[in-house]
């Protein structure tokens, strides 16, 4: 679109296509957004995704029900486990299978683990996404730790398969809890060390207060969750919702902020590191001893019938749409993702932001494709 | 509100629609694809209802004729569920958007139109989502065939 | 250099009269070589430093194994060399839908205005403390202040020239953004740097330095101009780290926006230019920030001896020696600074930099202006003409 310069009637002004993705530095993943630009303006965004898409709700209509589960690590793996989680719970919930209780608690061990290792990559990537390489290599620093305790339980460090129909795949090792414990009173002090490095810098306030600003009402029209959600200032936790394995049990609080930009974002997941370290301790000095799985027959068939059951994963709101047949596979299986919604948003934030400001706020969303294309 | 609470009050305000408990799904109510557009709205609006956040929205194929839609929608305010479902008939199966409800029904519906070729009248940008653009078929579908798809041995 | 090398030869031959132009063709091949050298040296030192400040090694593998057992600060010696081999030999690509002109033209111009740059940069002088000492630069001219303000501008030409031959969009924006921001903080730069020039009253770095040397109102710990013109150090800092396009100034070449900015076509030799103009253009500015503000080669109340005797060994030009080490030492010193702030610093929005350019830096040096005129009044009143 051509315009003429107000102050000179002589030149004109024209828009021009800017393709960022799916190679560019900081699309994490293959995310294309096709901008529109004016200068350094966006005047409009359009993402484009499916770059990853490898038909995963396909390929579990070919495979029997405990087949699934390596494919669910594929979902989004950064946090696998919480995949695992929400398609086990579908399976057990059509099945009216109930999981031992010490296969409750070792699951909500891991799903908070693993949603501290989520969110240290994502202090990492984000912070790198506005300029700051340093806290990159603290935040994966420590994920390291965490992926050592998945390493030490399951023998994988990103795709997990630990979770089965009725149970865990095995038991935690001995001396579990002990390192667990020791990681978190080591961890948990670092903390302010990832704050000091961000939140008292002027150039990191200015960056992201008052920057690409959700309104609750906008925040759930996009179906906007996790996290997202409460950082604009809807105190929304599947885990308080509706409460699902032992967390009834815990004590918790669910950080909100009501700015709902970039910096309550951050804010709300800094938060949420202490919460899950919380969660942590708890359920290491409640988990009983007992079965850690309830044994099922290698084809499980499962009655006729179809359920929606989601949980509350690092990045929101993951649920699974399970529709059975009566038969040894799944006839049906939709999963829900937090980030497929969280993609769609941008399209409305970014307007009239700057290159900067798009970077700014595509990371504080923290979508990770794989789950979005599925 | 559980499924059984809303028939009554969906049955009496929408007298042209047809509605019916799911005998598979608890939490679902089937109903005729007349009422698409304007249940939903109600739903969305009324503050019994209340229904503010659209979960997902997607298909279930079901050869040799039916195409069964699938919205779950949720409400943060009454903290209740409804799972609405909507038969269509799979040779052409068309339905209103509901993009104008809800902003993420948008993509939702796009990828239903791509993955399982419900075509959603109304919608503002009907591309397909997750398939490249020039890709023929629908590969959610039973009876899709591609030459790389084989069925896994068992 | 031209006195410091006639007498060195006319020292060593004893009498011989050397050609006009051999000076000059031997100060080129020590500043080519110094640039290459000490780039090579920086970028090792900022992956060191760099490690030590995100709790990592840095290099460690090429270079001499027994050495890396021993400390951090001793492994990875050969890396950049090694680096730079790599460059070399890698393939020069000039892509097809290019400007091959401006495209070609670009490093060579950056190139160019760094090396131009380093022409009035006083590192040291003999005969110190003497009523006419020999400043060692490769010409220490009169507008030696103007001259490299004047120089290190030509960097925008470059700049823009290689974002809007490259014929890629992100090399444009960071070719616009490096035009206007190198023009926005050439203003408040040159105004920080008036003060130091209304101190001394001379645009000459080498007077610049012997003036501090001699101090403000007789007392020789004010002399270093970072005291009385302290805002315009800070200024200048600032603005310079901003021409120089470094972190959290790095708007021009931000990876996480514009890919590499202006150099994202560039490969091999032609992106090793940009990088080596841009760490020689780094060292620059703290060479000047030490000549101006931080006294260059001299210490206060220090006058090392034209030649040291230790007895056994007779070591000449021993004060031209001491002042090198000293100015080298002071201008690590800032380099160490500015490595500091890129590991620890966010990068600042292109408009955030502008608006704190134009509305907080040029204020503060107009007012540093000020303060150094009462205080250069207060000297010619008092004490008796500029403080030299």
């Amino acid at each position: 679109m051509m315009r003429q310069f107000p102050a000179n009637p002589d030149l004109t002004v024209e828009e021009f296509e800017l393709n960022m993705g799916p190679q560019h530095p900081s699309t994490h993943g293959v995310l294309r957004l096709v901008l529109t630009m004016d200068g350094e303006r966006v005047v409009r965004c359009k993402p484009v995704v499916g770059y990853l898409h490898r038909s995963i709700e396909k390929m579990a209509e070919n495979r029997t029900y405990t087949q699934v589960i390596p494919v669910t690590d594929r979902l989004d793996y950064c946090t696998s486990m919480t995949s695992n989680y929400v398609y086990v719970m579908a399976v057990e919930d059509l099945a009216d299978i109930t999981a031992p209780p010490r296969a409750q608690y070792i699951r909500v061990i891991m799903s908070e683990l693993n949603r501290i290792a989520s969110h240290l990559l994502w202090y990492g990537t984000f912070a790198l996404e506005v300029g700051a390489t340093t806290p990159f290599i603290y935040g994966f620093r420590d994920r390291e730790k965490v992926l050592d305790l998945f390493e030490s339980t399951c023998g994988a460090r990103l795709l997990y398969n630990y979770l089965r129909i009725g149970g865990v795949s095995r038991d935690l090792p001995e001396d579990f809890c002990e390192r667990m414990l020791a990681f978190l009173d080591e961890w948990e002090p670092l903390i302010r060390e990832y704050e000091a490095l961000l939140d008292e810098n002027p150039i990191f306030y200015n960056r992201t207060k008052k920057v690409g600003i959700l309104s609750p009402e906008a925040a759930l029209t996009y179906g906007v969750s996790g996290p997202n959600l409460r950082a604009s200032g809807m105190a929304r936790d599947v885990r308080r919702e509706e409460p699902y394995a032992v967390y009834p049990d815990l004590e918790f609080d669910i950080p909100v902020r009501t700015e709902g930009d970039v910096f309550a974002r951050y804010r709300v997941r800094m938060e949420e590191l202490r919460q899950s370290a919380r969660i942590l301790r708890q359920c290491a000095e409640k988990l009983p001893k007992g079965p850690f799985l309830e044994p099922q027959p290698l084809r499980l068939v499962l009655p006729e019938g179809e359920t929606y059951v989601h949980l509350e994963s690092p990045r929101g709101d993951i649920g699974c749409h399970l529709v059975s047949k009566g038969t040894d596979k799944p006839y049906r299986c939709k999963f829900r993702t937090p980030s497929f919604c969280h993609i769609e948003v941008f399209e409305h934030l970014v307007r009239d932001c700057l290159i900067p400001d798009i970077m700014a706020i595509c990371a504080s969303f923290d979508v990770v494709l794989p789950e979005t294309d599925r | 509100m559980s499924p059984d609470e809303f028939l009554p009050t969906l049955k009496t305000r929408f007298p042209e629609v047809e509605f019916q408990l799911d005998p598979l799904n608890p939490r679902a109510l089937k109903m005729s694809a007349s009422g698409v557009p304007e249940v939903f709205a109600w739903l969305r609006d009324a503050p019994e209802a209340a229904m503010e956040f659209l979960e997902f929205s997607t298909a279930v194929d079901h050869p040799p004729d039916r195409l069964e839609l699938v919205y779950s929608l949720y409400s943060y305010t009454h903290r209740h569920r409804l799972v609405l479902k909507v038969d269509l008939p799979r040779h052409a199966p068309t339905i209103p958007t509901l993009a104008h409800l809800w902003q993420n029904a948008d993509w939702n519906e796009r990828e239903i139109y791509d993955l399982f070729g419900v075509f959603f009248s109304g919608h503002p940008d009907l591309r397909r989502l997750m398939m490249p653009e020039d890709w023929e078929g629908h590969p959610l579908r039973k009876d899709y065939s591609h030459p790389n798809l084989t069925p896994r041995p068992d | 250099m031209e006195p410091i090398f006639e007498q060195f030869v006319r020292d060593l031959t004893g009498g011989f009269q050397i050609p006009f132009w051999a000076p000059m063709l031997v100060s080129l091949g020590l500043v080519l070589a110094f640039i290459a050298l000490n780039a090579m040296f920086m970028i090792w030192l900022e992956r060191k430093i760099c490690g030590r400040i995100q709790r990592r090694l840095g290099p460690m593998l090429t270079g001499p194994k027994a050495w890396a057992r021993f400390s951090m600060w001793t492994g990875g010696w050969f890396q950049t060399p090694c680096d730079s081999v790599k460059l070399l030999l890698k393939e020069d690509i000039v892509p097809a839908q290019v400007d091959r002109f401006g495209f070609m033209l670009a490093p060579v111009l950056i190139f160019m205005a760094a090396l131009a740059v380093y022409v009035p940069l006083p590192i040291s002088s003999t005969a110190h403390g003497q009523p006419s000492p020999i400043v060692v630069a490769v010409a220490d001219l009169d507008i030696g202040l103007l001259y490299v303000v004047a120089i290190t501008t030509l960097t925008i030409l470059a700049i823009l020239t290689a974002g809007w031959a490259s014929n890629n969009k992100y090399s444009l924006l960071g070719g616009m953004r490096a035009g206007v921001q190198i023009l926005s903080y050439e203003i408040p730069m040159l105004f920080a740097l008036m003060g130091p020039m209304v101190l001394a009253g001379s645009l000459s770095l080498g007077d610049l330095v012997l003036v501090q040397h001699a101090g403000l109102f007789g007392v020789p710990f004010l002399g270093w101009f970072l005291v009385p013109s302290f805002l315009g150090a800070v200024v200048y800092l600032i603005c310079a780290v901003a021409e120089t396009n470094r972190p959290p100034f790095d708007m021009p070449e931000a990876e996480q926006e514009l890919v590499a900015g202006f150099s994202t076509e560039y490969t091999a030799m032609r992106f090793a230019m940009f990088y080596l103009a841009e760490f020689s253009n780094t060292f620059v500015v703290c060479m000047i920030f030490t000549a101006v503000f931080l006294g260059g080669w001299t210490l206060p109340g220090f006058v090392p001896p034209g030649s040291l005797n230790l007895g056994f060994f007779h070591l000449p030009y021993f004060d031209l020696l001491a002042g090198m080490a000293i100015f080298f030492a002071k201008a690590y010193a800032v380099v160490l600074l500015l490595m500091w702030i890129r590991w620890t610093f966010p990068r600042l929005r292109p408009d955030h930099l502008m608006t704190f350019g134009w509305k907080f830096l040029l204020p503060l040096s107009f007012l540093n202006l000020l303060i150094c005129t009462v205080l250069a009044a207060v000297q010619q009143i008092y004490f008796g003409g500029n403080p030299g």
